[in-house]
């Protein structure tokens, strides 16, 4: 009886893996970790270095900038009007980004519909717990990005604006203090044009940027 | 060749052996060269290895250790012999009647050398592209403020890693300094964008924040534009500058738009549009779309032109881009690295002196004809399709049976003839005297044939063929599996021309302005591309009178008929050889005086006197050319490979295991990197011999994994 022929074992896998989790490198790869275990370890990584940026920040911003305050907001208001002014396509977007790339997403999205009263309500799926009390005469969607452990310090929101320059800022926006937790009060005044609003959250004792906030007024 | 050279490691102990079939006389298919008259080296055309080519060079530089040559009796004895850097890079710009301008560059050496391994930190990521792109970006900025004199800022550099505070540090010096409307300004302006760049590369970017950076990089386009566009009406270099950056910042911004930073399929995401397509909906002005940078750089040198028709440029964004985004900033060591003699003599000679010590048979002048299935009413049940028997046609026997000895000697070289030698042959004078062309896909003569079975003769088989071959000697299996047809239908190859010119004068007497051994393309069709090849002179045995002191390179598609000839039509390479001839000579005659002004004085005619021929008999006047080396590459198996819109995806990976004895090897196939070049076939080998024996691992394949 002849030998049996010989078969090709299948391979792992045919295709590349084009990923972004390659971004682990050869060192993990070479010695030998599944792709479970290299997503795992990196996930573990970010997560450590965030954490360390989150605390370097926390630090930087209750030394460095304790005594510049004053120096910080208008450093960022002045940003804001140049970039404003320097091309209205992406007026407030700088600080959006700086800040959206150095802190975790926390929306804070209110139901459409739901604003049309004034209200105190928890933001629904805000790990940070941040209440909203908003009154709108229309639809209005609010989504506000916070870096851990913001809650606590005393929250300042400058002033939130539209890409159209034209259009007014909404200017009754705050944080309110006096229970555990501040309040993100929001007052959309009726004549207040359609748009989608900006802004960026800063620590009012440091003045360091903490967050965005983003408030999309739509027509009734 | 690299399959075999994989499977032949000394650590699989001689688990594998291995015979190599191979049509004609020569190794190399594509990359085959041979010396002719006066041992000039003659070459299928232009081969320069870049320097991100990560798998070729490690191959090569193992193959030049474990051959252990000597320096003192083999002039070619290390792979630093072999290759040399060669930075100097450029694409021509102009009219087809000119007046034609060079614009050149060398590029600086990089850390490191090709092949050596590679650090901690992962190459090959998006986002870290990103980061390259805008320091880039930076520093063409720099460069056209230092021209246009304007003042340098004092500002220290960003940090590598930014806080949030220390970018808003930076804003307040940009504000200072007036806005993105100075050029000073714009630097500042671009070291923001460095820097939030280089915090995305080290931090997955929160919800939105793509949306945002693309506004971002989309107002600094538009700020930019006006200013330079402006400065580039008086200044060409900043016009030029110009049109690499408006490039950069549309493929930055293309690629937070597409998602290209954490797509899972890569730049695969992008391939079905085509590379200019994608750069105009990202919003590359007109210029920049149509500058020698995009065309010479992304279609030319990669002969992307659809059935050769010069009308029809396309080229896959996503490898494209891949590619680009490789060349320029993965290199290592230098841009280019030429080859000190033929690639035959450089690449192929040493490869086949190893891998016959290393007990690896070759059987030259074996034509394969088919690679015949098991019939399928036969399979066991659960049992897969296989490769049964290999049907050769065998082109030639040797005389007394023994093997056929390649290479010849040149001065302690082992190299390649252009010819093959018919005195090993059986009956070798009447093949000679009859023309038998050895490796002419349509010169259907044999000496005989040959069949090895499966058990018997062999159990596993890797095919190395061109794509364009694989409808002729696979017809069973695409006539049986629809992949395979789709495969040979979409992924198309192109057939290519080349020629060669040995002149008397060096380069700067013939009036070329630019730097010695420079390679450019996107010059006048037909031949687009041209590099200055003087240094392969001193490899080449001419007599001291007639040295020549230059030669000269010419590439580019050749444009095809409608369909392949049948292969009843034996004088088709000769006709097509003939075409190239008759292209070539017009092309001296009429074009090349806007490189070498001091060659064609006059519009309408070239210094044929300037030609040096290794014969004794000179003809005079545009029969001169005659003298010197053309080539048309018509061969099915020769042809190149493109790598065309939507393509990817029906390419079939060395490491299917459908046909369980049968693995596939060529830069045709879905090996990581989708393009004709060097790199891909030996990726694609190294992918073939893991098929077969699990080595090297794929993360051992560097690049394999790539975005």
């Amino acid at each position: 009886m002849s030998e049996p022929r010989l078969r090709r074992e299948d391979p792992d896998r045919t295709e590349p893996n084009r990923s972004f989790s390659t971004t682990l490198g050869p060192d993990a790869t070479a010695a030998g970790e599944d792709f479970v275990t290299r997503g795992v370890r990196m996930g573990y990584r970010l997560v450590e270095e965030q954490m360390r940026r989150g605390q370097q920040a926390a630090q930087q911003a209750s030394t460095r900038f304790s005594s510049s305050r004053g120096d910080m907001r208008d450093l960022t208001e002045r940003a804001l009007r140049f970039y404003c002014d320097l091309c209205t396509d992406a007026a407030l977007y700088w600080f959006d980004t700086a800040a959206a790339m150095t802190i975790p997403s926390v929306p804070a999205d209110q139901p459409e519909g739901e604003a049309a009263a004034a209200a105190v309500s928890p933001a629904a799926s805000s790990s940070a717990s941040i209440p909203l009390d908003i009154a709108s005469s229309r639809p209005t969607r609010v989504t506000l990005n916070l870096q851990p452990g913001s809650e606590g310090l005393p929250l300042e929101v400058l002033p939130v604006r539209s890409r159209d320059v034209s259009k007014p800022p909404l200017m009754d926006v705050s944080f309110q203090t006096g229970g555990t937790l501040p309040v993100l009060r929001i007052r959309v005044p009726s004549d207040q044009p359609a748009d989608l609003y900006h802004g960026v959250v800063c620590d009012q004792q440091s003045g360091a940027v903490l967050g965005t906030l983003s408030v999309e007024i739509r027509e009734s | 060749m690299t399959a075999a050279f994989e499977l032949t490691r000394p650590e699989h102990q001689g688990r594998y052996r291995v015979t190599v079939y191979q049509q004609g006389w020569r190794l190399g298919g594509k990359g085959a060269s041979g010396r002719g008259v006066a041992d000039r080296v003659e070459e299928h055309g232009l081969h320069i290895w870049m320097g991100f080519y990560e798998n070729a060079f490690r191959i090569m530089r193992e193959c030049y250790a474990e051959l252990g040559r000597d320096p003192a009796s083999c002039r070619i004895a290390t792979w630093r012999d072999a290759f040399f850097p060669a930075s100097e890079v450029g694409v021509m710009e102009g009219e087809a009647d000119g007046p034609w301008q060079a614009w050149t560059a060398s590029f600086p050496p990089m850390p490191g050398l090709p092949g050596d391994p590679l650090g901690e930190e992962n190459p090959f990521t998006v986002s870290g592209y990103l980061v390259r792109a805008v320091r880039l970006l930076l520093t063409l900025l720099d460069s056209v403020r230092e021209r246009q004199g304007a003042a340098a800022t004092d500002a220290p550099p960003w940090s590598s890693l930014p806080s949030p505070e220390s970018i808003l540090d930076g804003l307040g010096r940009l504000l200072r300094y007036g806005g993105l409307a100075t050029l000073a300004g714009l630097v500042e302006g671009a070291r923001g964008l460095q820097a939030l760049f280089e915090l995305w590369s080290r931090f997955p970017p929160a919800r939105g924040a793509e949306g945002l950076l693309d506004l971002l990089v989309e107002a600094f386009t538009k700020s930019a534009g006006r200013l330079l566009e402006g400065l580039a009406e008086t200044d060409e270099e900043v016009r030029r500058l110009w049109s690499i950056a408006d490039l950069l910042l549309t493929v930055v911004r293309g690629s937070i738009r597409f998602g290209l930073v954490t797509h899972p399929r890569g730049f695969d995401a992008i391939d079905d549009y085509d590379y200019r397509e994608w750069l105009e909906i990202n919003g590359a002005s007109r210029s920049t779309l149509d500058s020698p940078f995009v065309r010479g750089a992304a279609y030319d040198l990669s002969f992307s032109y659809e059935g050769g028709d010069l009308a029809r440029p396309r080229t896959s964004a996503g490898q494209a881009l891949r590619g680009a985004l490789r060349m320029f900033f993965t290199y290592r060591g230098a841009f280019f690295w030429k080859m000190s003699s033929g690639m035959g003599d450089v690449v192929f000679a040493p490869l086949y002196e190893l891998l016959q010590r290393r007990g690896v048979r070759f059987e030259f002048f074996h034509r394969l004809e088919n690679v015949r299935l098991a019939d399928a009413a036969g399979l066991a049940p659960g049992e897969r399709p296989y490769v049964e028997a290999l049907e050769f046609d065998v082109q030639a026997k040797v005389r007394g049976g023994g093997e056929y000895r390649p290479l010849i000697d040149v001065r302690g070289l082992p190299c390649w003839p252009s010819r093959s030698d018919y005195g090993q042959l059986e009956d070798g004078e009447r093949l000679e005297s009859e023309g038998w062309d050895f490796e002419s896909f349509w010169d259907l003569r044999k000496a005989g044939a040959k069949v090895l079975r499966v058990g018997e003769d062999f159990d596993f088989v890797v095919l190395g063929v061109g794509v364009g071959a694989i409808p002729h000697v696979c017809r069973e299996i695409v006539a049986r599996d629809p992949r395979w047809r789709r495969m040979v239908d979409r992924v198309q190859s192109v057939e290519t021309q080349a020629f060669q010119v040995w002149m008397s004068p060096g380069v700067a007497d013939l009036g070329w302005k630019g730097p010695e051994g420079v390679t450019v393309s996107g010059f006048v069709e037909p031949f687009d591309t041209w590099a200055d090849m003087g240094h392969l002179l001193a490899e080449e045995s001419w007599p001291a009178e007639k040295k020549p002191r230059s030669l000269a390179y010419f590439c580019s598609v050749l444009p095809m008929p409608a369909a392949e000839p049948d292969r009843s039509r034996a004088s088709y390479p000769a006709e097509r050889r003939e075409e190239v001839r008759r292209a070539a000579v017009r092309f001296l005659e009429r074009d090349v005086r806007h490189l070498w002004p001091a060659a064609a004085p006059s519009a309408d005619g070239f210094r044929w006197d300037l030609l040096v021929s290794a014969n004794g008999h000179v003809p005079g006047g545009a029969e001169r050319f005659s003298s010197q080396f053309w080539t048309a590459n018509v061969n099915p198996s020769d042809r190149y490979t493109l790598s065309l819109p939507g393509t990817a995806k029906d390419r079939i990976s060395p490491l299917d295991n459908t046909y369980d004895n049968l693995t596939i090897t060529g830069d045709w196939t879905s090996c990581g990197l989708i393009a004709g070049c060097v790199e891909a076939a030996v990726m694609s080998g190294r992918l073939a011999a893991h098929a077969i024996c699990k080595s090297p691992t794929l993360e051992d394949i560097v690049g394999f994994d790539h975005p």
